[in-house]
């Protein structure tokens, strides 16, 4: 800690800590000026759709050569209307089935880790997993489409309708290998590294006089695992799938590759196709230009508001669960 | 190791890809660009092809191209921020009030396929109208033994399984052609969807979204009993996918496929009245042979340019792709993309002078 | 009744035995999941990563590397020198701001001011990249009239970058030991020479390990370039008002293209692009590892 104070520094040094403080504070501007973009520019929406926009989940961009109409005092294309209901659901639901996959993965993952893992071999074992956190997103969406996709189409979904249909939503046609479960999916192994370095990270941190106590009483492994790994790591295990529900909840390219992107359909089974609001937004956002009156790219702007509003709650629990230190950088959309 | 030899040679490497992409970027600029004036290019991806082909074929200046919307190609021209924006849709009313000094420059003219994978009869050439097609997509048509599909292929069984009706995920001049040709002939699509490079796509639980041309295609080819439009570049993908192409229903009645000739006859129907603007849609044309999908394609400049080079630059570039004897439209460039040039008196009496009016 | 008391000796032990054998068992049904998902994951990995690499290799050429292309025809060079382009300009932008904030959140702030502008590194890591690339867009490309380009790509791209630089710098600080800061106190160091001659050279392997990773990750982007880099079938050579082409780009977009050349083009860049990325990331923790 440098606790001088500024009269008895140097000017040369006071500058330079007005230079570190300018430094520390553009992380600060940079969202002051986000959050008033974002919001500045999702205004003439708000105005235009109301609380419709959270309940409705017709997407309509409107009749563009038509003349625009006037409504509630902002000016929007003929007929349009703009609900993010669809794309709500699209977003919770592929969420939620990645937290299905990854949760008992990387729980069992860290275990295994840190209990059957010889000592020499867990370095390069995690580093193997944090690996799959640098595959760009563009290239979990290739794999997707073309090796993915083809798979569950014509075997595992079949399956699952054959043998699983007395589960609630195992139900309805399969049209295509994209949708909730090939968007779930790729959301899940790519959330996996995250949680999973959050847990291992916590668990290679508890106190070894409390594993060898165990051992010592003649404690199997396992024992050790579920009496100090698991038992003292709850909180850093919420933390870190909260973490990893951040980032599943903001990713766009590998889910508007795999997810179908369907607009006005709400999602009736597992098998549906879907969206999700990222998705939509990078989707949509080029024919939203045509639009004159700017109502289309306002309600996108809306879109991303409400999903950075979502993901900020995500994280910022996550964060304050884990504490910052736990925190190895990979949880960035 | 020592850590400072191995910081040393991290330091080395990320010096030596740095010098590398320093050098790929400015050292390696040989080809030369005469009057130094880069033209940008953005927006439909129909035309990407095409860009791609004339900017490496265009000698006298460099173009940069990138292949994003016809959205994106509008706005880029109307901010400024390419200099030229291609467009399968022409500017909208609003639009083009709200911005004066825009020009809208048809420069080919493109067309369209119905397709589909059934089954069985993917070999036949299949008839079908716009309002069988309003009617497949807003739901109200959902077997493909309906009696309506039937009327219009005397002779033709027809399976009992749901009709899967694809369209694009995201905003496209392909939809745009579409759904005019929609709105034109069909009236109930015409006043509850009506026509955009996105429109309100009824909600048909059985319909499937595909991103791009190859996205249709590939939801096409993993689903059975689908239909599909697409654009007439991606014939081999169609061809080798074993789709069949529809034979479509034009003004006058007549099922007509798409070759150079109907396109050109439906084409001919409207391009003596384009208005000096040059703004018209030309789906479904009447005449006998006269193929229903066909659009007009568009470049979207600034009528102001910002500096007389990039001015001259435009207009020479403009009148070299447009012209058909020895520019870029001809069809050495363009035919294997199954475009047409425009005809040279719609050149010279519409196109010509619009690019005239760009000056700096 | 009463047991003999060999007979509860022999009971009990039966007793201790049986639950023995199901300690035993349970720990073998957990070790066996557990390496049984690890293998999952290890397969899946090498799906992935194979995949990618297969049919990259089976496209891949020499004249990719040193030839320029535009997603449907020619190499991937200007892909190539885009990406670390922007990767560099967001550097550029991302480091002074990563390390000298860190410093002042380390050695400057106070509990609350240094806990208030954390919070907002942290908000910071939880903007979805479509919302920073929109943000991008409005801001840069439109309201600063940058157009599509290097500066507008990379700015974007950096700010995705400074929490990663930031954080992991003012760990590396804060690690410094008490004792060597009062020394070079006592040895007459004023601040700032104690930030340039101790700190910085002190965690000069945090910051290399930051800047490794946050280059990794920013260079897999794609969300945040669509609307600010755009493409461009050549090299960039400006930093305004010029697109940039990146390989993620040629991955997304060559994927669309009609013809075989074009998925070659995008599982080569795919390949590439992996290859590029998980070198980096193996650096840094070999860097780390030095510490």
């Amino acid at each position: 800690m440098i606790d001088l104070a500024w009269n008895e520094r140097k000017p040369l040094e006071n500058l330079f800590f007005l230079f570190t403080l300018a430094m520390a504070l553009v992380p600060f501007a940079i969202m002051v000026i986000l959050f008033s973009f974002l919001i500045y520019n999702a205004i003439p929406s708000m105005r235009y759709s109301g609380f419709g926009f959270f309940t409705s989940y017709i997407w309509n961009p409107g009749m563009l050569y038509e003349n625009p109409v006037l409504v509630h005092g902002v000016l929007a294309p003929y007929r349009s209307s703009f609900g993010m209901l669809g794309f709500f659901l699209g977003t919770m639901i592929t969420t939620a089935l990645a937290l299905v996959i990854a949760f008992p993965v990387s729980i069992f993952l860290s275990l295994s880790l840190n209990l059957y893992t010889p000592q020499k071999l867990r370095k390069p074992f995690s580093v193997l997993v944090e690996l799959f956190a640098g595959i760009p997103s563009v290239v979990y969406g290739l794999w997707g489409i073309i090796v993915l996709e083809p798979v569950l189409l014509h075997s595992i979904e079949p399956w699952m309708k054959a043998n699983l249909s007395f589960l609630p939503g195992f139900s309805g046609e399969i049209f295509s290998g994209a949708g909730i479960i090939a968007a779930g999916l790729i959301l899940g192994i790519m959330i996996i590294p995250i949680v999973t370095a959050v847990i291992s990270e916590s668990m290679a941190s508890q106190p070894r006089e409390l594993k060898e106590g165990v051992y010592a009483l003649g404690g199997t492994r396992w024992e050790v695992g579920k009496s100090v790994l698991l038992r003292n790591t709850k909180r850093q295990i919420v933390g870190g799938t909260l973490l990893g529900t951040g980032r599943a909840l903001g990713e766009t390219m590998a889910v508007l590759m795999v997810s179908g992107a369907v607009v006005n359909v709400l999602p009736s089974g597992i098998f549906s196709l879907t969206n999700t609001m990222s998705a939509q937004i990078a989707a949509a956002l080029d024919s939203a230009f045509i639009d004159a009156t700017g109502m289309n790219i306002s309600a996108l702007v809306e879109l991303g508001v409400i999903l950075v509003i979502i993901s900020l709650i995500a994280n910022l629990a996550g964060r304050a669960i884990v504490g910052r230190a736990a925190l190895r950088g990979y949880e960035h959309d | 190791m020592n850590k400072n030899t191995g910081i040393a040679i991290i330091v080395a490497i990320v010096v030596v890809v740095a010098a590398v992409g320093v050098y790929m970027a400015y050292g390696n600029q040989a080809k030369p660009s005469s009057s130094g004036v880069t033209l940008t290019e953005t927006g439909s991806t129909l035309l990407y092809p095409v860009f791609n082909i004339w900017s490496g074929n265009y000698s006298a200046n460099k173009i940069t191209t990138a292949g994003t919307g016809s959205g994106a190609g509008i706005s880029g021209a109307i901010a400024g921020t390419v200099v030229i924006g291609a467009s399968d849709a022409f500017m909208t009313n609003t639009q083009v009030s709200q911005n004066p000094g825009i020009l809208n420059i048809p420069i080919l003219i493109s067309s369209q396929y119905v397709s589909y994978n059934l089954p069985g009869l993917n070999g036949k050439t299949l008839n079908f109208s716009g309002p069988i097609l309003a009617g497949i997509y807003n739901g109200s048509i959902s077997n493909w033994n309906n009696s309506q599909i039937a009327a219009l292929n005397p002779g033709v069984a027809f399976p009992s399984h749901t009709i899967v009706p694809v369209h694009r995920s995201d905003g496209s001049g392909d939809t745009n052609m579409f759904t005019e040709f929609l709105s034109k002939s069909d009236s109930w699509w015409n006043s509850n969807v009506g026509f955009g490079t996105n429109v309100n796509w009824p909600g048909v639980s059985a319909a499937l979204t595909g991103n791009g041309n190859s996205g249709i295609i590939s939801q096409m080819k993993s689903t059975p009993y689908s239909i599909g439009y697409i654009a007439t570049t991606y014939q081999a993908q169609i061809q080798s996918a074993g789709f069949g192409i529809a034979a479509l229903q034009n003004q006058a009645g007549k099922f007509v496929t798409m070759s150079q000739s109907t396109v050109m006859a439906a084409a001919n129907q409207y391009l003596s009245q384009i208005p000096s603007d040059g703004r018209l849609a030309i789906q479904y044309a009447p005449g006998n042979t006269s193929y229903p999908i066909v659009d007009l394609e568009y470049l979207i400049v600034k009528q102001v340019q910002p500096n007389a080079a990039t001015a001259t630059a435009l207009v020479n570039f403009l009148k070299w792709a447009v012209n058909s004897t020895s520019g870029g439209s001809q069809s050495t460039y363009i035919s294997s993309l199954n475009l047409s040039p425009l005809p040279t008196a719609v050149v010279n009496q519409i196109v010509t002078p619009l690019i005239n009016k760009i000056s700096s | 009744m009463t047991e003999t008391a060999a007979a509860a000796f022999v009971r009990s032990r039966g007793k201790m035995e049986s639950r023995y054998r199901r300690r035993v068992f349970s720990d073998l049904v957990v070790r066996v999941i557990g390496y049984a998902v690890f293998a999952f994951m290890i397969g899946l990995l090498l799906l992935i990563v194979g995949d990618v690499a297969l049919r990259g290799l089976a496209g891949i050429s020499f004249g990719m590397f040193v030839t320029v292309g535009n997603t449907s025809s020619g190499g991937l060079a200007n892909a190539i020198a885009g990406t670390w382009e922007l990767v560099g300009t967001g550097l550029v932008f991302a480091l002074p701001v990563g390390v000298f904030g860190a410093l002042y959140l380390s050695e400057y702030s106070t509990r609350n001011t240094g806990g208030v502008l954390r919070l907002f590194v942290d908000i910071l890591t939880s903007i979805p990249s479509i919302v920073l690339g929109l943000f991008g867009y409005l801001v840069l490309v439109i309201e600063l009239n940058m157009g599509y380009s290097l500066l507008a790509g990379g700015l974007t791209l950096g700010v995705m970058m400074i929490p990663y630089i930031m954080r992991i710098s003012e760990i590396s600080y804060s690690n410094v030991p008490r004792e060597m800061r009062e020394a070079a106190f006592a040895l007459g160091a004023n601040s700032m020479q104690l930030s340039f001659s101790l700190l910085l050279r002190q965690a000069r392997t945090g910051i290399m390990t930051a800047v490794l990773l946050a280059v990794s990750i920013a260079a897999g982007e794609t969300a945040q370039l669509m609307y600010t880099a755009l493409f461009n079938n050549d090299y960039t050579s400006s930093l305004t008002h010029q697109p940039v082409a990146y390989l993620t780009y040629v991955i997304w977009y060559s994927l669309n293209q009609p013809t075989q050349y074009a998925h070659a083009l995008a599982y080569s860049a795919a390949l590439i692009l992996v290859a590029s990325i998980f070198f980096l990331l193996l650096l840094s923790k070999y860097v780390e590892r030095g510490r």
